[in-house]
């Protein structure tokens, strides 16, 4: 390796299933993609690939920029669409059809018996990425890499993958610090623990199991010990009732957005010691201001399911022309952050 | 074949039957989509059928374990018609060769598994070099099921004869292939250990006229490889029919073994059968605690009606037979302790839940037509009519005059016309005549008894607890059954028009 610090494949160690999410179009995840292949062909893992969706075109299609093509080594399975195989220049062996279907054909798992290029467009739903991820394992992979596209930050979720690498650049936004501060923000979603008793884990497991669909909400204490609001009564309501306060676990079923929260935020009700549990970070799409809000009343917020969040890529250079300063983006984002940040292009 | 609707399907229970099967691959799926009933023309390959199925309903429970694992192998036999179709025309792309090798390798293990029969008698190795052989043991399990050996088809799709899954253009297909992807390799190798931008991008370069010359060469082998497989197509088409008749079949004897149902004996033109069950609506009595009456019912060529003015009793008897009749007819065993049947020429169900979609007539119109066309149809041929409750959307005086008619039209006929309806005087018209029992062998003492004993609102329960919805022939005239009076009583009607009623009737 050229540079030690700048190693993405020790990141990666003990991890099975790494995701690549992206900020946002032209982050260079690609680039990075690229360089982990590199670098765990290196040190002979041997790699399940896909994506979610569509990616890896020569030139955006969004933007018309040209973009990096994905280079692979011999031996790396990899998981496409049939209509996308004209555009991968490796020898490839078929091995399997995956029954899962997308605009650009059956998605179809292959060998490469040479390195080369390839076009991935994977399946674009959550239980059908694991399922192919599982087959890869399946088949003996150390590793699956999962090429995620613009803003699925859904990609995240720990049914996909165990860990992620978030891709940030300068296509993001015109400003550098709007572009660190939110990176910083996403980061800090990313990195939420589980922070509640085993016990009332164990219990929100067993309750999503035989939920009622319309019933979103339980209120537990450490011990497990949980109750039901009544049917069809909002968040604040429940919150309301005189015996809540024996209850300060509070589980979100599905996504929480800040229309859930904002009545909470402008109201007299107290947040002190509440803890709002959801299954993921995915699951945590809340405006930066809206979570900070909500901290300052005393309220945590933390997840079910934990992912790690391996480092955070920089790309200075914007599809849009706007470019930053190499060095000075770098700095500031790692001051920014307690994660490696890395510079990869 | 004689064309069912999925309307008609669904009215006879016979769709519900269809649903229950599992088929294990796409041909065994379509078959069972497109089951009907036989045309009488084809009394030898509905007889020769039959025979499959009773040896295989014989055999099943005994080598239950051969037929789960052919059921595996079976599974695994994808949609190949589309590529065997494009490859008679058209260079098939990697991803057909893919798909057909993998047929052909399962085509392989079926064939080898099926040779072997329960006992795994012929070993695998040696069933190569006995196929006549082996395919005269077969014959004799399941006569007509014959797979056709196409190893060689494989063997086209696997140089290597390493009978693995993958497939792509080896390079033992070709030298020039070998050639160039090792030229290629060489360059990618250096590749990998250069970092400088410009000498990269040379060397992929030069990458890039060799993965060009080598898909000139995988393309020329495409031609080759599709044009050597092109004298296998109609024997690969063939066995794909096989395949789904053989998964049809299973699928038939494991419905036949669920519901215990016999082979059914083809006639010329007597009807009998015996105790007969109706999968579908037991199914759904079971399911409310109540029992199914079985129905005995026979008939020669002419009219039968079935009568009862109770809820229910007639439509089941009629569907019941209908159902059995079709399914002796399309191939299946059917339900019942003995049957036997002619086969015809035309099968026809006059029903009023039909009339609903019916270009939007009215119901009565709807009917009209209905039974115009079933009168065309019969004149066609040998025809099963059956007629639920015709013309009971219109007066009762008029109705009445067109189902008599009806029957006296029909008795005629070289057809057997089978009409459930409440009209008085129709039965003394028709050849055979069956009544619902009802309430025939109850005591009504102990009834009323049982309902004055009970909650208010239970006397329709027990009622129909003690209704006997089975059919009995009746032999020259028999006073109306007064089912609806007994029951208006039963339910304690208002004296003073019980009394009016009874006067009048």
């Amino acid at each position: 390796m050229k540079n030690e610090n700048n190693c993405l494949r020790k990141l990666l160690e003990g991890y099975r299933v790494i995701s690549l999410a992206g900020m946002c179009k032209n982050a260079g995840k690609t680039t990075v993609l690229n360089r982990l292949l590199e670098e765990l062909g290196e040190g002979r893992v041997s790699l399940g690939l896909t994506s979610i969706g569509r990616d890896g075109e020569t030139v955006d299609v969004a933007t018309g920029t040209k973009k990096p093509r994905i280079y692979i080594r011999e031996g790396t399975l990899f998981a496409t669409a049939a209509g996308l195989l004209q555009n991968c220049d490796v020898t490839g062996e078929i091995l399997d059809l995956t029954g899962i279907h997308t605009p650009l054909g059956q998605v179809v798992t292959l060998r490469a018996k040479s390195d080369g290029f390839i076009d991935l467009a994977g399946p674009s739903m959550n239980r059908q990425l694991s399922q192919v991820s599982k087959w890869f394992q399946g088949q003996g992979v150390e590793k699956v890499l999962i090429d995620g596209a613009i803003s699925r930050k859904s990609l995240c979720t720990r049914q996909v993958a165990d860990a992620v690498i978030l891709c940030t650049g300068a296509s993001y936004h015109r400003s550098m610090d709007t572009v660190i501060a939110d990176t910083a923000y996403i980061s800090r979603l990313l990195e939420l623990k589980r922070s509640i008793s085993p016990k009332a884990a164990a219990r929100i497991g067993e309750w999503r199991e035989e939920r009622q669909p319309e019933t979103k909400l339980l209120f537990l204490e450490e011990t497990g010990n949980s109750r039901e609001p009544k049917p069809g009564q909002k968040l604040i309501d429940a919150l309301r009732e005189p015996e809540q306060k024996e209850y300060p676990i509070v589980w979100l079923e599905g996504a929480l957005i800040d229309a859930m929260l904002k009545p909470l935020l402008f109201s007299n009700v107290s947040c002190k010691g509440l803890t709002f549990v959801v299954e993921d970070s995915s699951k945590l799409l809340l405006k930066e201001d809206t979570y900070e809000k909500l901290l300052r009343k005393g309220a945590t917020i933390t997840v079910l399911e934990e992912i790690a969040l391996l480092a955070v890529t920089v790309n200075p250079f914007s599809a849009y022309g706007n470019h930053f300063d190499k060095g000075e983006f770098l700095e500031k984002m790692k001051q920014a952050l307690t994660l490696p940040v890395l510079d990869v292009v | 074949m004689i064309t069912l609707t999925f309307e008609e399907k669904q009215s006879l229970g016979f769709q519900f039957l269809l649903e229950e099967m599992q088929p294990n691959c796409i041909y065994g799926q379509e078959l069972i989509k497109n089951a009907a009933p036989y045309g009488r023309e084809q009394k030898e390959e509905l007889e020769a059928e039959l025979d499959r199925l009773e040896r295989l309903t014989k055999q099943y429970e005994k080598e239950r374990a051969f037929w789960n694992g052919l059921e595996l192998v079976l599974m695994q036999m994808k949609e190949v018609r589309g590529s065997l179709k494009r490859g008679a025309e058209l260079v098939l792309t990697d991803l057909e060769l893919f798909e057909l090798k993998h047929f052909l390798l399962q085509s392989e293990k079926l064939c080898r598994f099926w040779n072997a029969g329960p006992g795994g008698k012929a070993e695998s190795s040696e069933a190569a070099g006995k196929d006549s052989a082996a395919q005269n043991a077969q014959a004799a399990e399941l006569p007509g099921i014959t797979l056709l050996d196409t190893s060689k088809a494989l063997d086209i799709l696997d140089p290597q004869k390493r009978r693995l899954p993958g497939f792509y253009i080896a390079d033992e297909y070709a030298e020039d292939l070998k050639a160039v992807r090792e030229r290629k390799r060489h360059l990618e190798v250096v590749l990998r250990q250069e970092h400088a931008p410009d000498a990269k991008d040379a060397l992929l370069h030069k990458r890039q006229e060799q993965v060009d010359q080598e898909e000139e060469i995988q393309q020329r082998i495409r031609e080759e490889i599709t044009t050597q497989l092109r004298p296998w197509l109609p024997a690969i088409w063939k066995n794909c029919e096989t395949v789904g008749r053989l998964d049809f079949l299973l699928q038939k004897a494991k419905l036949a073994l669920h519901y215990e149902g016999i082979r059914p004996v083809l006639t010329e033109r007597e009807l009998k059968l015996k105790e007969m069950v109706h999968p579908a609506i037991r199914g759904r009595l079971t399911a409310k605690g109540k029992e199914f009456t079985p129905i005995s019912f026979e008939m020669k060529p002419g009219a039968a009606v079935i009568t009862g003015a109770n809820m229910g009793g007639k439509s089941v008897a009629l569907r019941t037979i209908a159902l059995n009749a079709v399914l002796a007819q399309s191939g299946f065993f059917v339900y019942a302790k003995e049957a036997k049947l002619p086969l015809f020429d035309n099968i026809c169900m006059v029903a009023e839940e039909y009339q609903s979609m019916q270009n939007g007539l009215s119901s009565f119109g709807g009917e009209m037509i209905r039974l115009q066309q079933a009168l065309e149809a019969q004149k066609q041929g040998f025809s099963l009519l059956i007629f639920d409750e015709l013309a009971r959307g219109t007066n009762p005086d008029e109705g009445a005059a067109i189902v008599r008619a009806a029957v006296k039209y029909l008795g005629q006929k070289q057809a057997m016309a089978i009409l459930a309806t409440h009209y008085d005087h129709v039965a003394e018209y028709a050849d055979f005549h069956y009544q619902v029992a009802g309430l025939k062998n109850v005591d009504l003492r102990e009834l009323e008894a049982e309902i004055h004993s009970a909650e208010t609102r239970k006397g329709i329960d027990i009622i129909a607890k003690h209704m006997n919805y089975g059919i009995y022939q009746v032999h020259g005239k028999e006073e109306c059954p007064r089912d609806a009076i007994h029951i208006c009583g039963l339910l304690g009607l208002e004296p003073e028009l019980m009394a009016l009623i009874e006067e009048d009737f």
